[in-house]
């Protein structure tokens, strides 16, 4: 018995070695002997000699076929590039390269049903060709995508590298496919074809953009063939502020099974997937005993709400209800779609009036324009006008804050209690202004007399909305978080379930106090590190951080902090005179690069914003100030503006500074009045005063 | 009476007496204040290695010579809920018998549960590098855990060299080596004398037992600019010279001589087959004359066409790839690359040999009989009585010139059954050059002008070897880089290359000049900024760093700035000269006025290249003195 199993083994693996041979041959037949004339090609055009490679040709195509009496489906997808090396980075570039070994199934009778296949040549620049031999790869390392690296062989400058990954894969139905492909690629492509070849009972839509070419669809026997040929596209190019999706050239496409009905609108299938709410069995007990426990009747139902909201956030329910480590809450944790059906489920339970939203995002655009929803996320609003957002819970966030990606989008919504909220179907998330994220700096300036050389700084400074996150992850520690959530409310629950993780946040809580000292060095390290890039320069004595508030909670929803530190060569000498760079403590600028200032592409930023900045200089005994007429601008336009003003005031020299953006989005049109303001902000970053010995 | 830092030490030691001696039945309120101890102390570590414990048994086994490492550690966590990697690498010539961990909260990870790998060294495209780990939770401060290694080298040739240090701090660490009679191992220890090892030999029948501890020794670090480990951690070398077999004794690596024979046994199993690259050596060498000539055009051709790739599998760490193969597969390490050089310049009539070297990085000589001795292969050509050193790993390095690395190292030449040993002869500072020479005028708050910049030896070669490996506006970038910086005050204009392809003499670039901001106007009086490089402004170093500096370069920095005065304009101060001289470093930066132009002359010097641990209090000091230097300005009176 055991004999025959052997026999069987060896046979199958006999077997398996021809078919990968002759599969092998051809698919090299098909894809390089039989390759359209593009694949031939051996020139780059002139316009482009001078990038490092050129994508000559490249090509998906995806064939699809049902088996049997369609039992199963087929899926072979191949992927083509070719590529002109026009320099030695691109050279070394596709010197080594990685890729999973071929791969190939059979069934019991030893026919192909599934396979992985790579095939790599190289073009020498008089037309010989050389198909690399990958059996002689080595395995990568632990961590590696890929199983397999390779050192290409006789490999020059002017060498075009030709190579192509076939796939077949089999399925049990009709796959939903959406892509969104940029055709910009990391080099400029002279051809670039995309091609289904699918039954014609199988969905096939698109939607081009911004200069893309149409998908065009033909006929062949029972299958309908869509294809797509872009050609002479630039390279990506790397833009400021700038949302790929919403900027260049764009096919999204998607394929489903034609028994099945798929909505072409977006917005439809949020809606569908809504009605999922209407199905919810989540288990709120816990969320019950809470309210129970702690809100009495004095509580509004809004307090409520809330206070659940910051349960959700709390580490112990993070773990309770979405497996999150409670050790380290600042952690990159994500909160699944659980969070929305458990508020849902109480809300309905205890008739508060809310709406279940669905947003897409802006950096991938409307409902309009996409062919799937992995750019969209749930939102949940309480009340309906004057109503507020929660949002999937981040460490920091509270109640009425929202990602700033969903502004001015237009959601779909579901509302509860249905009689309520049954006429709306679609809302636009508000958009925030300028004042809502807003960054305030005070540094207090004063001199070593012994040394004018050293300046002592005092800093202060609060952030709200929007821009609060990026200080909140600078001066927070897990072990600052931990303490946050040690209030009585958090400690009391019915539930076994809930006190034993109550009882690992104490332990947590308590054991977290034994590395205070290194999670407060790390964070002294990291705060100045960030100071002494936004300042440029050297720091030194950093000390007496004070956390006023970290604007995690709705009645201190602001980020304050206060700070101390040194600028040992903070002045230039000049005689007996000395020469501060006032213009660096409106920290970091954006300076725009020549290639920067002419543009085509519309801005997409995260969200207005201001800065604003106030330096209060303490004058030396024996010193006047000169040069603060310079310290005077004001560039504004309807997108933003660059306001300073300084003045003297007894012995000191008191500069006040605002800077703002007005809109999350401008069309390339608008870009120089923002131009104007960016570089008046630069030109007072490197304004300079005189402290001149009396 | 105890003062606050002996107390300190004081409870620092009682306290680790305990935990040395009873880890399980010390107290909690020791273990938290021997925690809070070393979390003051070790900010930056996960952990400290409170004991470790490392035995290495030499025995002979099929006639080699092989070593058994029995490692027992002890871990105390400082700090919880966080996981770290216990790692243990191994490769072609060594194995992991047993790899397991305990914890004092009952956490266990036995050998089964390790997790093995392929783990390539970044220097190399594949070798033969394996390892082992076990992902260890800390669950609390406090937490001890015991690892325990057993691991065999099959051949004690590559067991080279044995470390003190490792990736957390240590309390104590003991090192034994039991070494049977018959079995000539010489010890060798270095960097010993600034960390107090002590050693211990005593005999125990047939077995000579060296012993030795250290305690209380820091992390070893991982730094920006770091040297070599060799020249900064105690270490010792391990030297199996010889045994005895059969009443006859057997030569390991007892010499120089035994080390280049198992060079030479690898060397000469190469097979040549110069009919495949014949025709290019005929092709290239077509019309060229001298010799010069004709090895430099064979030189630059490996340069330009092989790439460096570096296989790294168990004896092929040792043995060139054939030559031939080499050159079909354009790709090569050290060894193919100089086994390749060598076969074409031989076809080409030329007396060329492979040759061994250490780079600057190794710190021993050829008087160790040890494979740690040498990291690199050239080749070297031997023509009336004159040696062409040719390192073809080295892009863009013209011939007769000599790579940094190398410069002032010991060569081992083959010589048919004998070797010759030499040296590589050092480049003298002067021609190491980075020179910027600038004209500049006053415009509004601008100065303008024309700039050269100058670049020579090792620093030309780096720079051209960075061109021609970036790709399309990361070369502009690169060029912009090298010129002013990212200095956005600045901008180059104009900017003139020369021959990129040029390999012999100076490279020199020109361009035209605008420094932003460079003048602020008070009143009637310009404070202008003309030292366009700052080099090493604000760089000072951390003085509790281990490692020496090491730039992998001499430094000679020069910037010669020629300001033009208008007519009317007044000189009211020029910053004062500044004259910094050290063993290691100099820097001389001085103004002078000279009728209507001011011209500043400064030179920043670093000899070798390294600033050592011994000089990095006068370093900063040297530092400070420069950032106030560059902190200093002209005024005028308009």
């Amino acid at each position: 018995m055991k004999r025959g199993i052997l026999l069987f083994v060896c046979m199958g693996l006999l077997q398996l070695s021809f078919g990968q041979k002759d599969l092998e041959s051809k698919l090299k037949q098909i894809y390089w002997n039989n390759a359209g004339p593009e694949f031939r090609q051996m020139k780059a055009p002139a316009k482009w000699k001078n990038e490092s490679a050129v994508i000559l040709a490249t090509r998906v195509d995806y064939l699809g076929t049902f088996a049997g009496v369609r039992k199963s489906f087929t899926e072979n997808i191949v992927i083509h590039y070719r590529v002109l090396l026009q320099d030695k980075a691109s050279v070394r570039e596709y010197s080594e390269l990685t890729f999973n070994q071929n791969k190939i199934k059979t069934n019991l009778i030893g026919k192909t049903n599934a396979y992985s296949f790579v095939a790599v040549k190289i073009v020498k620049p008089d037309g010989t060709e050389k198909i690399m031999d990958l059996s002689s790869a080595v395995k990568t390392d632990v961590g590696s995508e890929k199983d397999s690296k390779m050192a290409v062989p006789d490999l020059d400058q002017g060498d075009i590298i030709d190579f192509f990954i076939a796939i077949q894969s089999k399925e049990t139905d009709v796959p939903n496919i959406t892509e969104s492909d940029l055709l910009e690629e990391k080099y400029p492509v002279v051809n670039k074809q995309i091609r289904f070849i699918v039954p014609r009972q199988i969905n096939f839509s698109s939607k081009s953009f911004r200069g893309a070419p149409e998908f065009i669809k033909t006929k062949q026997g029972k299958n309908n063939i869509y294809t797509l040929i872009d050609t002479m596209r630039g390279r990506a190019p790397e833009v400021l502020w700038d949302f790929p999706h919403r900027t260049s050239a764009e096919v999204r496409y998607k394929i489903s099974n034609g028994k099945t009905f798929v909505h072409q609108d977006e917005a439809l299938v949020a809606r569908e997937a809504l009605q999922n709410f209407d199905y919810n069995n989540q288990d709120i007990r816990y969320i019950e005993d809470y309210v129970n426990q702690n809100a009495g009747e004095s509580k509004s139902q809004d307090e409520v709400v809330k206070e659940i909201y910051y349960l959700l956030r709390s580490p112990i329910f993070q773990k309770a209800y979405f497996d999150i480590d409670q050790g380290s809450p600042l952690d990159n944790h994500y909160v699944s779609e659980r969070f929305f059906f458990l508020l849902n489920k109480y809300l309905k339970k205890y008739n508060i009036e809310h709406e279940i939203m669905i947003v897409p995002s802006r950096n991938y655009g409307p409902f309009c324009d996409l062919v799937n929803m992995s750019s969209c996320d749930l939102l949940l609003k309480i009340g309906k006008d004057s109503g507020y957002y929660l949002s999937r819970p981040t460490p920091f966030s509270i109640p009425g804050e929202f990602p700033y990606l969903f502004e001015g989008m237009e959601a779909v919504l579901i509302g509860y209690p249905k009689s309520n909220t049954a006429a709306r179907f679609n809302e636009e998330i508000p958009v925030s202004g300028k004042e809502s994220n807003l960054t305030h700096s005070r540094y207090n300036l004063s001199f070593d007399s012994s040394d004018l050389s050293k300046i002592l700084v005092k800093r202060e400074v609060s952030a709200k909305g929007n821009n609060k996150a990026y200080h909140q992850y600078l001066i927070f520690t897990n072990h600052d978080y931990l303490r946050e959530y040690d209030k009585p409310q958090y400690q009391n629950f019915s539930y076994s379930e809930i006190r034993n993780l109550v009882n690992e946040y104490s332990y947590l809580r308590e054991k977290s106090e034994q590395q205070a000292v290194q999670e407060n060095y790390e964070r002294e390290r990291r705060v100045e590190d960030d100071i002494e890039s936004e300042l440029d320069t050297k720091i030194s004595e950093y000390k007496n951080l004070i956390i006023t508030s970290v604007g995690m909670w709705e009645d201190m929803p602001d980020t304050k902090y206060s700070d101390e530190f040194v600028i040992d060569n903070g002045t230039k000498k000049a005689g007996k005179n000395f020469i501060l760079e006032v213009g660096k403590f409106i920290e970091k600028q954006t300076e725009l690069s020549d290639e920067q200032i002419q543009r085509d592409r519309d801005i997409h930023m995260g969200f207005a914003r201001t800065f604003n900045s106030e330096v209060i200089i303490i004058i030396p005994e024996g010193f006047s100030v000169e040069g603060i007429d310079n310290l005077n601008i004001n560039v504004s336009n309807i997108y933003g503006g660059f306001i300073s003003s300084a003045r003297v005031e007894q012995n000191k020299l008191l500069i006040k500074t605002s800077k703002y953006y007005t809109q999350n989005h401008c069309t390339s049109a608008d870009w120089p009045h923002m131009v104007s303001f960016l570089n008046a902000a630069v030109q007072f970053s490197k304004s300079k005063i005189l402290l001149k010995k009396l | 009476m105890y003062t606050g830092r002996s107390l300190h030490l004081f409870v620092e030691k009682k306290l680790f007496f305990f935990l040395w001696l009873f880890p399980s039945v010390l107290f909690g309120q020791q273990i938290n204040e021997l925690v809070t101890l070393y979390q003051h102390k070790y900010k930056e570590n996960e952990a400290v290695i409170i004991h470790s414990e490392s035995k290495f048994e030499f025995d002979l086994a099929e006639n080699k010579v092989v070593v058994r490492e029995d490692r027992n550690q002890k871990l105390l966590s400082l700090r919880y809920n966080t996981f770290i990697n216990e790692v243990e690498f191994y490769d072609s010539n060594s194995d992991i018998k047993e790899f397991s961990c305990e914890s004092s909260l009952n956490q266990k990870s036995f050998n089964s549960d390790k997790v093995c790998g392929n783990y390539t060294n970044s220097e190399y495209f594949f070798d033969d590098n394996k390892f082992c780990t076990h992902k260890l939770k800390l669950q609390e401060a406090g937490e001890v855990w015991k690892t325990h290694v057993d691991k065999i080298y099959n051949d004690s040739k590559y067991l080279t060299s044995v470390y003190f240090h490792d990736k957390y701090p240590i309390v104590t660490k003991k090192i034994i080596l039991k070494i049977p009679s018959d079995i000539d191992v010489d010890i060798r220890e270095f960097n010993f004398e600034k960390f107090a090892v002590e050693k211990h030999v005593t005999e125990q029948g047939k077995f000579r037992i060296v012993e030795y501890s250290i305690s209380n020794i820091s992390a070893m670090e991982n730094v920006r600019l770091g040297r070599s480990v060799q020249f900064i951690y105690p270490h010792l070398l391990i030297l199996v010279k010889s045994f005895q077999s059969e009443g006859e004794r057997v030569n390991i690596l007892s010499n120089l001589h035994d080390l280049y024979g198992w060079y030479r046994s690898l060397t000469s199993q190469l097979s040549v087959q110069p009919e495949v690259f014949a025709p290019l050596v005929n092709s290239i060498l077509k019309g060229k004359v001298t010799d010069d000539e004709k090895i430099s055009s064979i030189f630059y051709w490996v340069q330009d066409n092989i790439r460096y790739i570096a296989f790294e599998n168990g004896l092929a760490g040792f043995k060139p790839d054939d030559a031939h193969s080499v050159f079909q597969k354009k790709y090569g390490d050290c060894k193919g690359m100089a086994n390749l050089t060598k076969e074409m310049l031989r076809y080409a009539g030329y007396d060329a040999r492979l040759s061994w070297i250490g780079t600057k990085q190794i710190r021993y000589d050829y008087s160790i009989p040890s494979l740690a001795v040498d990291n690199h292969m050239i080749c070297t050509v031997i023509l009336e009585g004159k040696k062409y050193f040719l390192d073809a790993t080295e892009k863009y390095l013209p011939l007769g010139y000599n790579a940094e690395r190398i410069q002032g190292r010991q060569i081992l030449i083959e010589d048919g059954d004998n070797y010759i040993l030499e040296k590589i002869p050092e480049v003298s500072g002067e021609n190491e050059l980075e020179l910027r020479q600038v004209k500049l005028s006053m415009k509004s708050d601008m100065l303008v002008g024309s700039y050269k910049y100058i670049l020579q030896g090792e620093k030309k070669r780096n720079f051209l070897c960075g061109y021609h490996f970036s790709s399309g506006d990361t070369k502009d970038r690169l060029v912009k880089h090298c010129l002013i910086d990212e200095n956005k005050n600045m901008k180059v204009n104009n900017v003139r290359l020369p021959d990129m392809n040029h390999r012999v003499g100076a490279f020199e670039i020109n361009t035209d000049l605008e420094c932003k901001g460079a003048i602020s106007s008070f009143n009637n009086e310009l404070y202008i900024d003309i030292d366009i490089s700052k080099d090493f402004k604000s760089w000072i170093v951390d003085e509790e760093r281990q490692s020496d500096i090491d730039f992998g370069e001499k430094i000679h920095k020069v910037l010669e700035v020629e300001l033009e005065l208008k007519d009317g304009d007044s000189v009211i101060f020029l910053p004062e000269k500044l004259q910094i001289d050290h063993k290691e470093f100099s820097v001389h930066a001085v103004y002078v006025k000279d009728l209507n132009r001011i011209l500043y002359k400064k030179r920043i010097s670093i000899e070798n290249g390294i600033i050592s641990k011994d000089s990095f209090i006068q370093w900063n000091e040297a530092i400070r003195k420069l950032t106030q230097h560059y902190d200093s300005q002209i005024i005028l009176k308009r």
